[in-house]
């Protein structure tokens, strides 16, 4: 549906060294933000990364970098407020 | 659940795929809130109809919600579930915690003696599932091949059909206005206690002016706050494709301030002070309320990112927290 959250923010990176185009980013990402080009891995649409860490726990050669926590406000919130939170 | 099955020595519980008055009266429950930790079932591996050694296997979480989406899929065609513990949460948030990640597959695997029961060798994995899965460290410790099957469970029939192979749109996530409704209610209720909250410093400041028509002057008073809650946790998630803007706060905080102009306007409806700095001090917490409630919404959503979320909250919390304060003072001001 075309979401888009806030810009310049997100922390992934592709190593374009180690990419082995196995194409498992590809494939796991809920956000279509990898394509397969020439036998290697692009990042084709950045702005829509979640940072779940899929492509990075899934890549076989450790080529993704991504700073994947929960992202819930709640819990978030709480940290910064120096408590403990649960959100799920 | 119909019986069980016995194969090499164990007992796996033999599962139906229609679900009953029972499991649908369980999803309205914990999408109300109502006990939605304890929602879960036992971890292990279950089968549904003719399954023998050569059936796939299905990998999923044990939140009832989730084993239920997915068994109610299936055909009797026969498949075993591999159900993982993810302490009753489901598939994609566990994913993101890393407990439906590979060190739990693994273990289950394991456990179960899977190489025993089945002759194949692959595991279809909910595409949601991937974030904290290996699958080259899985494949080296139980010989087992992740294939990660589509996003929704209604797919799953068509994806094995198919050849085990997903089109783009199997693959990608939706966020619809049915799949953005179903997780307003809990949000409402989340949002409550603040209510309550808000209840009591309105009563006390109502029995501090004299006490007449007590419960009836506080229940008007808080109507604008329950209308903010709607606001943020139903209207803002409702119309979110047509927001001016991409922060969730300033969003709420917008829409927060169309609330409060209105409520400030006709304050006399909600028996408030005529005091400007009181009406002032609403318009504040207004605002604020209804910011802090569209922006806990990026904890439900399917594409706010761990870093925006960050940055949002390293913003807005602090001018939420001094929202508030200043609110409640100038309400204090206005009254005496």
């Amino acid at each position: 549906m075309g979401f888009k959250y806030l810009k310049d923010v997100v922390t992934l990176e592709l190593n374009i060294e180690k990419c082995v185009g196995c194409g498992l980013c590809k494939i796991v990402c809920p956000h279509r933000v990898f394509q397969l080009k020439d036998n290697r891995a692009v990042i084709e649409d950045k702005e829509s990364c979640m940072e779940c860490g899929a492509c990075a726990s899934n890549c076989p050669v450790k080529a993704i970098k991504v700073d994947s926590g929960v992202g819930c406000a709640a819990a978030i919130m709480n940290n910064m407020m120096g408590k403990k939170g649960k959100c799920c | 659940m119909k019986e069980w099955i016995e194969i090499d020595h164990k007992k796996i519980p033999l599962i139906d795929t229609k679900l009953n008055m029972k499991d649908y009266m369980g999803t309205t429950m914990v999408r109300l809130g109502i006990d939605r930790y304890n929602y879960k079932i036992p971890s292990g591996l279950y089968a549904v109809g003719k399954v023998d050694e050569n059936s796939p296997v299905l990998v999923t979480a044990n939140y009832k919600l989730t084993f239920d989406a997915l068994r109610k899929e299936l055909d009797d065609r026969g498949f075993w579930i591999l159900v993982l513990d993810t302490q009753g949460i489901n598939v994609w948030c566990a994913a993101g915690k890393g407990t439906f990640g590979s060190r739990e597959l693994i273990y289950q695997i394991h456990k179960w003696g899977l190489n025993k029961i089945v002759k194949g060798r692959k595991l279809i994995l909910p595409q949601l599932g991937a974030a904290s899965m290996e699958p080259h460290l899985i494949k080296k410790y139980t010989g087992f091949t992740v294939i990660y099957g589509p996003v929704r469970s209604k797919d799953i029939i068509k994806f094995i059909d198919n050849g085990y192979t997903a089109d783009e749109e199997m693959r990608r996530v939706w966020f619809n206005l049915k799949d953005r409704m179903v997780l307003t209610p809990i949000e409402i209720i989340l949002n409550m206690k603040y209510i309550l909250l808000f209840f009591l410093y309105f009563m006390i400041l109502n029995f501090i002016m004299g006490g007449k028509e007590l419960l009836n002057n506080t229940l008007y008073n808080v109507l604008p706050f329950m209308m903010a809650n709607l606001t943020g946790s139903l209207i803002f998630p409702m119309i979110l494709p047509m927001v001016p803007l991409r922060s969730f706060s300033l969003n709420g905080g917008f829409l927060g301030m169309i609330l409060g102009g209105y409520i400030i306007k006709r304050h006399e409806i909600f028996r408030y002070s005529e005091s400007l700095y009181f009406k002032l001090g609403i318009f504040l917490l207004l605002v604020g309320f209804t910011a802090y409630t569209s922006f806990n919404f990026t904890g439900s959503t399917t594409y706010t990112s761990f870093s925006g979320v960050k940055k949002e909250t390293k913003i807005f919390l602090p001018i939420l927290l001094a929202m508030g304060a200043v609110g409640i003072l100038l309400t204090l001001v206005g009254i005496f």
